[in-house]
């Protein structure tokens, strides 16, 4: 449709009041914000159900990818028990475009930060019912009431919030395979002339949202021993790599078949542990030493809870490891400074020697 | 669908309305107990677990608010003495839990309800691996974290049958 200059006069006069009500509304009152959240929301539905011209349900989803991998591997068995013709997935992550490159049957739309909160605000006073629409993560932030700590009780593993806390799944559970992109001859070659010597190489991961560091220099006195013992290594992180390796960067779809062909993986627990599942790789996985005190409205990464054997992702034959150590936990309970130097030292010998046992 | 929006809306704001008047007419309290009307599964449970709850709080007294009229019974049957009671309609604490939706009050609330103003989604996992309601007031609703619920709530579980009858009947 050709806008005419009167009809652009009037849609950027429109887009100025519209931001202007936006910023008085929070010195005024911030409930006049969230009401007009609520009409963002809404609204935003509204024009998304018009453009699918049919009957479309929503999902927001939000948040770590690692989450949103496996919510992708289960989705189908929901819209199967529900006889849902089409959907939509409404998100803000970044990292979930890449995912939808592997789940290639996930319709996507990115949405600001902002119009996702509008969106949640909308379900937080109508229902989900009404608005056609399923959330993802009712652990968000902005789903203050009542937040679910069951979920996280001993009797159930990070999947079980998967399959029955956000999916209420009923009947038998399939996995949806992702596609990761194929090792092949070209592959192969472009991994070769970026200096990845086949099944030979370490790529380690030391990073992760929801669990704190294990320190620069246990990570370097690693790699030294493993550059003795004859493997190449690399070094996938996103902050500026201080680490003696040099630096690997590779997409979600192309992570596991980059994996395959170097052979071995150390990381600590995070998301793209989660993707890399069911990689053949050789796998070390750090996760945090299950403590006296379990917060259970917060995050948990132990093994017991969220170990990828416990959570039935990984294929029984995979070459899986999985360490537990004190020196890390879960960001939510971190206690910098916690350990003196002696214990430290001593968790960190135990630890490099857990790791280095399987590096011929 | 316009109707609706414009409906919640109206309730949020008479919601706010009613938790003024009720926050100056209980002043003296920092903590309001709300049961909005659900499964009698909550009201029981809810009632059952409060003095636990309120000691864990550190809380010497507390309001509870809810349209069923037997809750006064309940209070005197466990002979709380630090407990005020206000008889609301149901529309009326549905209101307020408009306002909730809008406004995060949960410093001052504590909502016995896991759907009431939206669905927490905690009742999926009814059923699954021996979860109850009990289980659901315990850590969803109250917050505690000790595993062992016999040892937290202790004589309280003692009171879960007669209640029952009181709320129930």
């Amino acid at each position: 449709m050709k806008l005419f200059w009167g009809d652009r006069r009037k849609l950027k006069m429109l887009f100025r009041i519209r931001q202007f009500i936006k910023h008085i509304s929070n010195f005024i009152d911030p409930m006049w914000e969230m009401i007009y959240r609520v009409l963002v929301g809404v609204n935003l539905l509204h024009q998304m159900k018009e453009r699918m011209r049919g009957e479309t349900h929503f999902f927001l989803i939000r948040g770590a990818t690692g989450d949103a991998y496996i919510q992708l591997m289960l989705l189908n068995n929901w819209i199967r028990e529900n006889r849902i013709k089409s959907y939509v997935l409404l998100g803000d992550a970044t990292g979930i475009e890449g995912l939808t490159k592997i789940y290639r049957d996930a319709n996507f739309i990115h949405i600001s930060g902002y119009r996702a909160e509008c969106v949640e605000k909308a379900y937080m006073l109508l229902g989900g019912e009404v608005l056609d629409l399923t959330i993802m993560f009712p652990w968000a932030e902005g789903f203050y009431f009542n937040r679910c700590r069951v979920r996280m009780i001993e009797r159930f593993n990070f999947i079980d919030t998967y399959k029955w806390y956000v999916f209420g799944l009923k009947e038998n559970i399939e996995y949806s395979v992702p596609l990761f992109r194929n090792l092949d001859e070209k592959m192969r070659s472009e991994l070769i002339e970026m200096g990845i010597v086949e099944k030979k190489t370490v790529i380690i991961a030391p990073e992760a949202n929801s669990v704190t560091r294990l320190s620069e220099e246990f990570w370097n006195e690693v790699i030294i021993e493993l550059k003795k013992r004859g493997f190449a290594v690399y070094v996938n992180c996103k902050n500026e790599n201080t680490f003696c390796a040099e630096s690997i960067f590779f997409t979600y779809w192309e992570s596991v078949p980059t994996i395959d062909f170097a052979g071995y993986f150390i990381a600590i627990r995070s998301g793209l542990c989660d993707i890399v599942s069911s990689s053949k790789a050789k796998k070390i996985i750090i996760y945090p030493e299950k403590g006296d005190f379990i917060d259970y409205g917060e995050h948990r990464s132990e093994i017991d809870f969220c170990g990828l054997k416990e959570m039935g992702i990984t294929d029984m034959k995979s070459d899986l490891i999985e360490i537990g150590t004190p020196l890390i936990q879960n960001i939510t309970q971190s206690q910098n400074g916690f350990y003196d130097d002696e214990y430290y030292k001593r968790e960190s010998c135990v630890l490099k020697d857990k790791i280095l046992v399987h590096f011929r | 669908m316009k109707e609706l929006v414009i409906k919640s809306i109206v309730y949020a704001l008479e919601g706010r309305i009613i938790w003024i008047l009720l926050k100056w007419k209980f002043r003296r309290y920092k903590r309001f107990i709300i049961f909005p009307k659900d499964k009698l599964d909550y009201s029981v449970w809810g009632m059952v677990m409060l003095p636990s709850y309120l000691k864990k709080e550190n809380l010497l007294g507390a309001v509870i608010i809810a349209c069923n009229r037997k809750m006064e019974k309940v209070i005197q049957f466990m002979e709380l003495d630090n407990i005020r009671y206000q008889a609301l309609s149901e529309e009326s604490i549905n209101k307020m839990m408009k306002y909730y939706a809008l406004q995060d009050r949960s410093r001052e609330w504590t909502v016995v309800s896991l759907t009431n103003p939206y669905d927490t989604g905690a009742e999926r996992l009814l059923g699954k691996k021996g979860i109850t309601y009990r289980e659901l007031v315990y850590y969803d609703i109250y917050k505690f974290s000790n595993l062992n619920i016999e040892n937290e709530i202790g004589e309280g579980l003692q009171k879960v049958k007669k209640i029952e009858i009181i709320l129930g009947g």
